[in-house]
């Protein structure tokens, strides 16, 4: 567990502003990318 | 935090916390009892931690989705289109090449499932407007239900933050049973001097390491749990630093190489770069010393940056000395170019993208980087590597200078003992003379008869050697050129000359004897005289 506290704890460390800049900028293919990555973890749980 | 930093976080945190909740699932159906209870609760946290992910992420997708211009889907949709088209034309060749009683092993391996997938692409993306694609995107995975759900739950983290959003406190909570504590535990971790912002991911460490229902006991009545899971925040925390640290260090190698490469590049494009000067680097370069060295390094470095995000891409070309060593200069010329180009390329590479750390083994490098091994880093200033060679050079200059001395030396002490032995058979011959009465023509030098030598010094018998086979040669050249002349074989002038020399050496003796008898005679006279 610990690269995953390790990966969580940066991603929560960035402010709303921060994120919100990140994504503006994606392009469209990395958001098709991350849509992509999300339907695989998908699960029926 | 750059796009691609934050890309390669999240997708692979998604990755991990897919394998965490597939592991977790495998827990809880093989587990029984009490440890069947642990692997429900950890289950739990991962699934929880998975959903916050995916919802934390949901919402900017969804808004970035909102807020894209008609064009820029347009120029998405072809882009999409061609790409999709050209992936489907190469499927459908390699459909063709196989019988149709091979598809089963095609579905086997996902091709054709892939196939499927593509000629939908190609249909949607054929036949939709930019604003169809466009409301596709957001129907493909938001639902207006998920949609209010995600605005609730971000505006709530939004307020509190992460660590105190509804479900985690209400499960945290619970599994403590003591919500006092909890709280208090959390401040502490929070404000603590580890000044941990946020305490949702520290505190599952622990959690997540004890049986459910032991929390309570162990942090109540065990102080050194507390201390434990603070060590291991600690640990992990300097673990990073260093990891950061050898990445700088890594990279500002990286650099000095890059300089040096483009000094090298410079100063052959400007013709100012000595001729010698890259073959000697070249055939100097101690590769065993500075891979050995540098190696460790780099793999070190990408272990430890590979278990920190394994998506890390793994990097290593090689340039080896010894491709270099008796190719013309402009073939190394072309090397290095070819070098520079690399390692400009890496370098941006690395610059944009943290975790694709590189290691690079390079072994163009003077032998004196021993000594920098011996006596720590130096900064990597081409001058002094240029000096150090320079140095390295002028030794052997002088060296060589030392050498020459030493030889001609002794070539002179030869020549005086050449002259002492040539003395000595000039003055043997003349006693000879004086005794005979008969001046002594010299005879071709015949090594069957040889001259007698008296002990000499080792020298002459070297220089013996060699004016023996010089003279030996002579006289091969002269045997077959009288052979030539005469038409006869190169043995029988040699049995000639032997039969010319073996009478003459009867006559020498005879004459000695002569002497001799003479001198008997003479001195058998004086007696009788007496």
């Amino acid at each position: 567990m610990n690269d995953v506290e390790n990966g969580m704890e940066k991603i929560l460390s960035l402010s709303n502003e921060e994120l919100e800049k990140i994504f503006s900028q994606l392009s469209m293919e990395e958001i098709d990318d991350l849509l992509t990555k999300l339907d695989e973890v998908d699960s029926n749980d | 935090m750059t796009n691609v930093e934050f890309l390669s976080i999240v997708n692979r945190q998604l990755d991990l916390l897919k394998e965490e909740c597939e592991r977790c699932e495998n827990w809880v159906k093989s587990a029984k009892n009490e440890e069947k209870e642990q692997a429900e609760y950890a289950l739990r946290t991962v699934r929880i931690t998975r959903d916050k992910l995916k919802k934390l992420i949901e919402y900017p997708v969804y808004e970035r989705i909102k807020a894209m211009s008609l064009e820029e889907v347009e120029k998405y949709r072809i882009d999409k289109l061609k790409e999709a088209e050209e992936e489907l034309r190469a499927y459908e060749k390699q459909r063709d090449m196989f019988p149709d009683t091979n598809w089963r092993y095609l579905e086997k391996r996902d091709i054709y499932s892939r196939y499927n997938k593509l000629q939908k692409t190609v249909e949607t993306y054929q036949k939709g407007t930019p604003e169809e694609i466009k409301n596709m995107w957001l129907e493909r995975r938001f639902s207006s239900n998920q949609l209010d759900e995600i605005k609730r739950e971000i505006n709530y983290v939004s307020e509190y933050g992460m660590g105190a959003s509804p479900e985690f406190t209400e499960l945290y909570f619970k599994d403590f049973n003591t919500m006092e504590k909890v709280d208090g535990l959390l401040s502490e971790l929070r404000y603590n001097k580890y000044n941990l912002k946020k305490p949702f991911v520290r505190a599952s460490v622990w959690t997540y390491s004890y049986p459910e229902g032991k929390e309570k006991e162990y942090y109540m009545g065990n102080e050194y749990q507390v201390e434990s899971a603070r060590n291991k925040i600690l640990k992990s925390e300097k673990e990073y630093e260093e990891i950061m640290q050898m990445y700088s260090s890594g990279i500002l190698k990286l650099n000095r190489f890059y300089n040096l490469c483009s000094f090298l590049k410079s100063q052959i494009n400007e013709g100012k770069i000595d001729e010698n000067l890259i073959n000697n680097l070249c055939k100097l370069g101690d590769d065993s010393t500075y891979s050995a060295y540098y190696n460790k390094e780099a793999e070190d470095l990408l272990f430890r940056v590979k278990r920190l995000n394994k998506n890390s891409k793994k990097i290593i070309k090689t340039y080896d000395t010894k491709t270099f060593i008796d190719e013309d200069k402009n073939v190394i010329k072309s090397k290095l170019e070819k070098m520079y180009e690399y390692l400009y390329d890496e370098n941006m590479l690395a610059k944009r993208n943290k975790f694709d750390v590189l290691g690079l083994q390079i072994t163009l490098l003077p032998k004196p980087f021993e000594e920098v091994r011996k006596y720590g880093d130096v900064p990597f200033d081409f001058s002094y590597w240029v000096n150090e060679m320079n140095n390295t050079f002028n030794r052997y200059r002088e060296s060589f200078a030392m050498a020459k001395e030493v030889i001609a030396k002794e070539q002179e002490k030869i020549s005086i003992q050449e002259e002492r032995y040539q003395d000595e058979i000039d003055k043997n011959i003349k006693e000879i003379e004086e005794l005979v009465g008969v001046k002594y023509e010299k005879l071709p030098y015949d090594n069957s008869i040889g001259v007698k030598t008296p002990a000499h010094h080792g020298a002459i018998f070297n220089v013996q050697n060699v004016m023996d086979s010089v003279k030996y040669e002579a006289q091969n050249q002269a045997d077959m050129a009288l052979a030539d002349i005469k038409g006869i074989s190169v043995a029988e002038v040699r049995k000639q000359r032997q039969d010319e020399l073996n009478q003459m050496r009867e006559e020498l003796l005879n004459m000695t004897e002569s002497r001799d008898s003479v001198k008997e005679e003479q001195e058998n006279k004086n007696n009788m005289i007496r």
